[in-house]
Formats: structure tokens, C-alpha cells, sequence
């Protein structure tokens, strides 16, 4: 019995293991969005519920009443990667929810930037403003990195 | 020629608007132009034939004054047939103070908020389908249902403790209350009037509250809606020479006074009046799982009013005589949509109507008297496909298969005797194009 098991077994446990060693490997490697905001911002620390408020236009003040500012990154993959992990959307869904927004009266459309230097020379210059991009940003510009906590 | 004005400024601002990218006050706007046809029947005026006269268009400014206070207007035209007629209102304008997440609030001019989906209602770009479903959201309410003056509270709300918002999700909540519009002409003008067999001559509305709660359970991508909402209604007018009048007249006259001679007593033509309320109650939800979205939706409405009649005794003689009258209509349907790609959409629904809860299969109760049965109900199914050019351009286009004629003529007004000459089931094609900046 045991003898036949097996190949039927080994047959299920190699892809698997394939599977954990490279999937995994792959997640490791593409880094989610590193949320950053001007040097003005008191926060430093986010929670996951922040940025979703924050992204769906419901919170609109910082700790200290300054208004947020904010920008998209439309950059298709990171763009993707943000919306499917903290707001549960498509990137497509994200922007129909902003024009939902702007034609019922509820806000202004956030900035958005298809080059990731623009959107954070703009956030260094601005007031309470955030956005999220794909990697840590260069250490000369002054802008806040943002720890996010669970 | 208001329109062509219209349509130009739109097209004018937005060509310069791109340019304006740092402008504290922000200017966005649509425009949609639909094509209707429908194989039977006259869903709108001409649509048997194929008609174009079903369009929108809206032009909006928004600016945030400080960082607690947005001021917002939006100017709004649109054509449904003999609905809208391309004259230009104000959608919304209003001034917003943000005070904390959970609570801010709106004067001006507001939107009507109503289920999951009908402040999208002038919203083509926003949503799947072409038309939404009309079980709950009844084309012939837009024009008059989509804007109220008043106030508006919202805000929302979730545990701060992790362990908690866990078990409890999150609460969202819109409070409104204010006037809406609702003259004789009116899609819920008009829609009354034929429910009371009535030639309206005056109609007013009182003082509406409405009120949603969404509750987001700690299911990811679910979301539930409950809504109440209630306003004063006043339509007065008088009665019209059908079989639906010549009816209670018989009634009453056989329960209460047989010995009577029919025909010393006059109905039709004589004036009348309708004081009430109507209350609205909706529940529903929506899940999303990636790509997909699911939802259903019900609403009740209970119209109770109080009808007086002013009885004409021949030659001269005027006797007023109030009854109660009470209806409920119930309406619900089952959507989901679906993004093939990023270009490709694809929706569908099942909407039914029923606009007497008494009376679903038209056994000639109430309101239905001198109709074929099915007008006693509508059941919609649709099949609709999104094609996105861009994110600024969408072409949709849609088919419908309906069962029941029961909205037919809150959009169309039908002669008496052309009732018997609608088909019960039809078909629908729908196509549009929008734009929006």
C-alpha cells in the first residue's frame, strides 16, 4: 500500500513545494508601497484603517487639523499593488470611487502623478500631503516615511 | 439653444482645464448621449421607433476653502423623453464642514442619498449598466428625487480598539432632511397623479427626512444598507372620466346608498385632493471579491393618504367626502458585474416592480382598474457590456427582456383606451456614450 502512496503523494508534494520556495521567493522580492507625507505631518506612524480613511476620503485631517493632501501614484503596478492591499479595490474601482465623489459634491479629486519623482518633489513641497510609491524615497529629499502598523 | 450653450461651455472648459492644474477651484463635468429603442411599447416617447432623446450632461466647480470647509456646485441637465427636456437645474451646491471623521456637515442644495446606487443615478460613468435597476430606482423619480434643499450629517465610524474592530466592522451613516422639488410635472408628480386617476393641477411636498446606515462587517468586501426616509405629500386636481372612478361610484353607491340613482351623482371631472405621506423603507447589500460585485437590494413604499372628493349631486350640488387611501409598492432586484479587463465590463440584472403589494397578479384591485393585468407588475432582466476607451470615455451597450408593463406610463402618458394595446413583454435596447473630465 505504501509503495503506491508514495508517487501519488511525491507527485502532489514537489509542485508544492516548488510552488513555496519560488511563490514565496516572489512575494519576498515585490515590495509593497512605502507611504511617505510632508515633513510638516506630526504622525508617523499609520494603521492598515488610516490609509484605507485616508484613501477613501474620509478622514481628511491630520492629528493636529491640518487638511490631508492627497496624491496617487498611477503607476499601473503599484497602483495595483496599493489598492488591492489596503482598500480592497481595482484600480479601476478606485478611480470610479473618486469621480463618484466629485460629481455628487463629497471633495476634490486627489493629485495624480505619473512620475514617481513629480509626486514626491510635490509632497516635499506641500502641506499634509501623502501618497505612496514604490520604494524608499532619496535620502535628500525631505519628506516622511511612514511606519505602517497593523 | 440653452442646451447648445451648455454643451459648448462644457467642451470649452474642458479643453482648458488640463491647463489649469493648480487651480483652487476645481472644474470637472460629463456629458452622455444615449439611443433607445424598444421593439413594443413606448418606454419613452418615440422609443418604438428608436430615439435619441435620452441624454445628460453636468458641469461641476469645487473648491476647498480651509481644510475644514468645501464649497461645491454642479449644474445638471438631462432628456428622458418628456422627462427633463434638457433644462438646466443645479444637482448640488452646497457648503461642507468637515468637523471629525465621524461628522460633517452639508447646507445647500444636496443629493438625494438612496440604496447603493442612487445618487449615481446622473452618474453614467459610475456604474455598469446603462439604466438602474427600476425596481428600486424608477427612471420616472430622477428629475425630482435627485436633490433636496436642507441639510445633511455624515460621517463614519469604527471601533478604536483592534479586538473590537474585529467583531464589529465599521458604520457609516447619512442623515438628510429638507424639501424636494416635486411639482405636478414631476416624474413623482405624475407618477401619483396616474396612480389616482387624477389631472393634477397642484402638487407640493413637505419637509423629507431620510436617513442610510451602512454597516461594514468585518467580511471583507461586504457591506449592508438599511434606509428609512419620509416625506409630506400634497397633489390635488381633478378626477378623470375612467372606468376607475365610474367604479367607485358604484361601490360606494351599492354599499351605502342603493336606493341613490346613479346617475344623479357625478365623479369625473369634479375636484379633488390628496394629503398624505409617503415613507420609503430599503435594505440591501453588496459584496465585492476582486473583480466581482454582487448585489441586492428591496424597497417598500408605503404611500398612506387622505382623499377628498368633492361629490356632485346633480345639477349643482357639491358634497365633499373624505376616504383613506393606503398602497404599497414593493420593488427589488439581484446584480452582478464583472471587469474582463480593463476595457471590458460585462453586468446583469433582475429587477421586479410591483406597484400594488396587494395586487401582483392585476386581479383589478385598487389602482389597476380599467388596465390589462400585467400591468400589476414589471419584471426586467438585463444583460449589459462596458467598453472603457479610456478612463474618460465609455461606450455601453445593453439589452433588456420585460415582463409587465407596471412603469410603462410613468414616463408615458397612456389614453385610456390605448392600455389594452401594450404588449406584455418587450424588449429594450439601450446604447450611450459618455465623457467626463
Amino acid at each position: 500500500m505504501m509503495h503506491t502512496k508514495t508517487p501519488h503523494l511525491n507527485s502532489i508534494m514537489i509542485p508544492i513545494a516548488i510552488w513555496l520556495v519560488f511563490g514565496f521567493a516572489g512575494i519576498a522580492k515585490s515590495q509593497g508601497p512605502v507611504f511617505i507625507g510632508s515633513p510638516d505631518i506630526f504622525e508617523s506612524t499609520l494603521t492598515k484603517n488610516d490609509i484605507k480613511d485616508i484613501f477613501m476620503g474620509k478622514k481628511k485631517k491630520w492629528v493636529g487639523g491640518k487638511g490631508i493632501t492627497l496624491t496617487v501614484n498611477d503607476q499601473t503596478d503599484i497602483e495595483k499593488t496599493f489598492t488591492k492591499a489596503y482598500l480592497r479595490k481595482t484600480p479601476a474601482q478606485f478611480i470610479n470611487f473618486w469621480k463618484y465623489q466629485i460629481f455628487v459634491g463629497n471633495g476634490n479629486l486627489p493629485k495624480f502623478f505619473t512620475d514617481e519623482n513629480q509626486l514626491i518633489d510635490y509632497i516635499e513641497k506641500s502641506e499634509g500631503a501623502i501618497g505612496y510609491i514604490s520604494s524608499d524615497p532619496p535620502k535628500e529629499k525631505k519628506v516622511k516615511k511612514f511606519i505602517i502598523a497593523d | 439653444m440653452k442646451k447648445y450653450v451648455f454643451i459648448i461651455t462644457i467642451i470649452l472648459i474642458s479643453c482648458s482645464v488640463s491647463m489649469a492644474v493648480d487651480n483652487d477651484i476645481h472644474i470637472h463635468g460629463f456629458i452622455s448621449q444615449g439611443f433607445l429603442q424598444t421593439d413594443h411599447n413606448q418606454f419613452i416617447q418615440n422609443s418604438e421607433n428608436g430615439t435619441f432623446q435620452f441624454n445628460e450632461m453636468g458641469l461641476n466647480f469645487n473648491t476647498q476653502i480651509t481644510d475644514d470647509l468645501h464649497l461645491g456646485i454642479q449644474f445638471f441637465a438631462s432628456d428622458f423623453g418628456d422627462i427633463g427636456n434638457d433644462k438646466i437645474t443645479v444637482n448640488f451646491a452646497r457648503a461642507s464642514y468637515y468637523y471629525r471623521q465621524w461628522l460633517s456637515f452639508h447646507a445647500g442644495i444636496n443629493k438625494v442619498a438612496f440604496g447603493l446606487h442612487g445618487d449615481t443615478r446622473d452618474l453614467d460613468m459610475i456604474r455598469p449598466t446603462i439604466f438602474l435597476p427600476s425596481g428600486v430606482y424608477p427612471e420616472s423619480f430622477r428629475d425630482c428625487l435627485n436633490s433636496a434643499k436642507g441639510l445633511e450629517f455624515r460621517g463614519n465610524w469604527r471601533p478604536t480598539m483592534p479586538e473590537f474592530q474585529d467583531i464589529l466592522g465599521e458604520f457609516n451613516y447619512t442623515i438628510q432632511c429638507g424639501i424636494m422639488d416635486i411639482n405636478k410635472e414631476s416624474g413623482v408628480g405624475r407618477v401619483l397623479a396616474k396612480a389616482f386617476h387624477t389631472d393634477s393641477e397642484y402638487s407640493e411636498s413637505d419637509t423629507a427626512i431620510n436617513m442610510i446606515f451602512n454597516w461594514e462587517p468585518p467580511v471583507p468586501g461586504l457591506r449592508l444598507i438599511g434606509q428609512y426616509a419620509k416625506f409630506g405629500y400634497n397633489l390635488g386636481g381633478k378626477t378623470i372620466n375612467d372606468i376607475f372612478w365610474q367604479s367607485r361610484k358604484e361601490d360606494a353607491l351599492s354599499d351605502m346608498a342603493p336606493t341613490i340613482n346613479p346617475e344623479s351623482i357625478s365623479v369625473t371631472n369634479i375636484p379633488v385632493d390628496y394629503d398624505g405621506y409617503i415613507e420609503e423603507i430599503l435594505f440591501g447589500f453588496e459584496y465585492s471579491w476582486q473583480d466581482l460585485v454582487f448585489s441586492f437590494e428591496h424597497v417598500k413604499h408605503i404611500h398612506d393618504f387622505d382623499i377628498t372628493v368633492d361629490v356632485l349631486f346633480l345639477p349643482d350640488t357639491t358634497l365633499p367626502i373624505t376616504v383613506p387611501f393606503e398602497n404599497n409598492s414593493v420593488g427589488f432586484y439581484y446584480m452582478f458585474s464583472y471587469r474582463h479587463t480593463d476595457w471590458l465590463k460585462f453586468g446583469a440584472y433582475y429587477s421586479v416592480f410591483y406597484p400594488n403589494e396587494e395586487d401582483k397578479k392585476g386581479n383589478g384591485l385598487g389602482t389597476n382598474a380599467g388596465r390589462p393585468d400585467y400591468f400589476a407588475w414589471q419584471k426586467d432582466s438585463c444583460l449589459s457590456f462596458r467598453f472603457d476607451f479610456n478612463r474618460n470615455c465609455s461606450l455601453k451597450l445593453e439589452g433588456h427582456y420585460l415582463d409587465g408593463c407596471a412603469q410603462l406610463d410613468d414616463t408615458v402618458k397612456i389614453e385610456p383606451d390605448e392600455y389594452f394595446e401594450t404588449n406584455r413583454y418587450w424588449y429594450l435596447f439601450a446604447a450611450k456614450i459618455s465623457y467626463n473630465f
